[in-house]
């Protein structure tokens, strides 16, 4: 992803997912949980979409706009087996959260137009287990408008998002078309073919779950809500 | 086992023979032998592991009364006549172009670059300046460098080569808990271990480390690199260096130890040195105060801590060799030619960039300029 995204990144963050993937490929050594931070002072920042949030080649958004990405995921070693070789395998050991936001740019200046949080739940939590919120939204008194901290709910039934998948998704909703023809146009497809093949797999175990929860319930909605994976979901 | 011989082929030996002593004086277990091409001998390049030829060979009467099919006008075309003759040979020795036109030589190519830029085109291993070989100790331990490196292939030749040999015997990596991280980092860059380095007797294995990996960072960081991932000011990691600290001793236990690891200034292992930040942090490497806390902890004299949240190295435009840690907001990516995909980024200051056209087109993402 940090090869593919670079360009629609700030170059400013691109360092930050060398960190990150030096440090994804550390858990194979070290014998602990590992807590990957990017906090809101030091976030991913996209480049300037120009209107490029509406589709179509000849349609363009009236305002300029960017994103913001930060997260929290707490990884933690996945005991191995005996038989095991090669890779270690990890798990999500706490929180994994990946918060979106989106500014309006104009003049020189900046204004917050939209947030969301991408996470896993855990074993506690109510449902859906991968879902999205909204965080408190505050209004120009900074009084609450809508989304007060005290309401955890709804929570939306969404894809499993990792951090880099949450950027993909924002890169492919305010740069509608230019994300899509730069993954059909980029010259080395082992770069795109890397990711594909993750996501992928992710995204159809994903699905394979979802469809053996929805039978034998009165409520195949609640009962997706209320399914937590096995841990071993995604190896 | 005999010692490595460095073989010199220069038109006026005589003038070489200043060569001889800096190589001794390293204390290595090699040989130096210096000859006139028309000395040069069968048994000379069967035996050599380093051929070092002269750019210029001007005092060759024999040379010039041959037909032009087999006049060798210069080293170049001694380099490449030679090539041929030992490339049956298991492995393949280095050939080293040795010339005081390096200037000429280079062009507009920066020079940190120009050595195997120009060995690429004319299929050697290295070129040196000879003004630097005369007058620095460090070139001639590059030579000596070469020939150790030569011998290390011969022992990574001698089984089967997979890549956790090249790893652990050539590029001399003990096991440690981030080895197989390392070995990741270094498949990254798609070392030629297999059919073509069995077919290049070794000079692709060579020449992969010299002239893809080394100058670039890669699974190997140079001080500028490891100091901007710290966070502490270069010179401060430099003379750290030179301590006798709790974090030089860690620092120590990744640095490289493998094949030309005296050519061109120490490295770390990328991996190393990630595992370094993670174990210090207790898992939180991106907690820059618990790792700040962690060196100051460590280290000999008070920390000199980098005020920059994404701290950088860029690069001198013209040489292309890293001379300031800045933050990323501050520099700009580029894309050098040659730049491999596999190495972290290329930086260069910002106003470096808008003031100089040739660095601008090295631009990497063509937005960035448009965000200043």
């Amino acid at each position: 992803m940090r090869q593919l995204s670079a360009s629609f990144l700030r170059d400013d963050s691109i360092p930050i997912l060398w960190e990150l993937h030096s440090n994804l490929q550390e858990l194979q050594s070290y014998s602990g949980p590992v807590q990957l931070v990017v906090k809101p002072d030091r976030p991913i920042i996209t480049r300037v979409s120009s209107g490029e949030y509406e589709k179509g080649r000849n349609r363009k958004g009236r305002y300029s706009i960017y994103a913001e990405l930060c997260f929290v995921w707490e990884l933690g070693p996945l005991a191995k087996q005996s038989s095991q070789k090669g890779r270690r395998r990890v798990q999500v050991s706490g929180l994994a959260s990946t918060v979106t936001r989106l500014y309006k740019s104009e003049n020189e200046s900046s204004s917050k137009i939209a947030h969301w949080r991408l996470e896993f739940g855990d074993n506690d939590s109510p449902g859906s287990y991968f879902h999205a919120q909204i965080p408190e939204t505050l209004n120009k008194s900074r009084s609450h408008d809508m989304w007060p901290k005290w309401l955890p709910v709804p929570r939306i039934p969404v894809p499993p998002f990792t951090p880099m998948l949450a950027l993909e998704y924002v890169l492919s909703e305010i740069f509608q078309d230019e994300w899509s023809d730069h993954l059909n146009q980029i010259s080395d497809r082992n770069i795109v073919g890397q990711w594909y093949n993750i996501q992928r797999k992710r995204l159809k175990r994903y699905y394979e779950w979802q469809q053996e929860e929805v039978d034998g319930s009165a409520s195949p909605l609640v009962a997706l809500k209320e399914a937590k994976p096995k841990p071993e979901i995604f190896l | 086992m005999s010692r490595p011989l460095i073989l010199i082929i220069d038109d006026e030996p005589d003038r070489s023979e200043s060569i001889r002593p800096l190589i001794h004086s390293h204390k290595q277990e090699v040989e130096v032998e210096i000859l006139h091409p028309r000395d040069v001998k069968d048994m000379h390049l069967s035996a050599a592991s380093v051929i070092v030829i002269d750019h210029y060979l001007k005092n060759w009467e024999e040379r010039d009364s041959q037909i032009p099919s087999l006049r060798i006008e210069d080293g170049i075309a001694l380099a490449a006549a030679l090539r041929s003759q030992v490339d049956e040979r298991d492995p393949s020795p280095a050939i080293v172009l040795r010339t005081g036109r390096f200037e000429q030589l280079r062009g507009d190519l920066p020079s940190k670059a120009a050595p195997y830029l120009i060995a690429w085109q004319h299929d050697i291993e290295w070129v040196l300046s000879k003004a630097d070989l005369d007058s620095t100790v460090s070139e001639s331990m590059q030579l000596i460098e070469f020939a150790k490196a030569v011998a290390r292939l011969e022992d990574l030749f001698n089984q089967e080569i997979s890549m956790e040999r090249l790893v652990s015997d050539w590029l001399n990596l003990d096991r440690s808990n981030w080895f197989e991280v390392a070995l990741d980092d270094v498949s990254e860059t798609r070392p030629p271990i297999h059919s073509v380095a069995r077919q290049t007797r070794g000079a692709s294995v060579m020449r992969w480390f010299l002239h893809r990996v080394l100058p670039y960072p890669t699974f190997l960081l140079d001080e500028w690199r490891v100091a901007a991932r710290l966070g502490v000011t270069r010179d401060w990691l430099a003379q750290e260096l030179n301590e006798d600290s709790e974090l030089n001793g860690e620092l120590n236990q990744f640095k490289y130890e493998g094949a030309f690891s005296e050519f061109d200034g120490h490295r770390w292992w990328r991996a190393g040195l990630t595992n370094f930040i993670v174990r210090t942090t207790g898992g939180k490497p991106f907690d820059r105060v618990l790792l700040q806390e962690a060196i100051s902890f460590r280290s000999y004299d008070k920390p000199d801590f980098l005020p920059y949240p994404t701290p950088v190295p860029a690069v001198d435009p013209d040489t292309m060799r890293s001379i300031r840690i800045m933050n990323a907001d501050q520099a700009i990516r580029i894309i050098p030619d040659g730049w491999p995909t596999f190495a972290d980024d290329a930086w260069a200051a910002r106003s470096d960039v808008e003031g100089e056209p040739y660095l601008a087109k090295l631009v990497a993402n063509k937005h960035s300029l448009e965000s200043a």
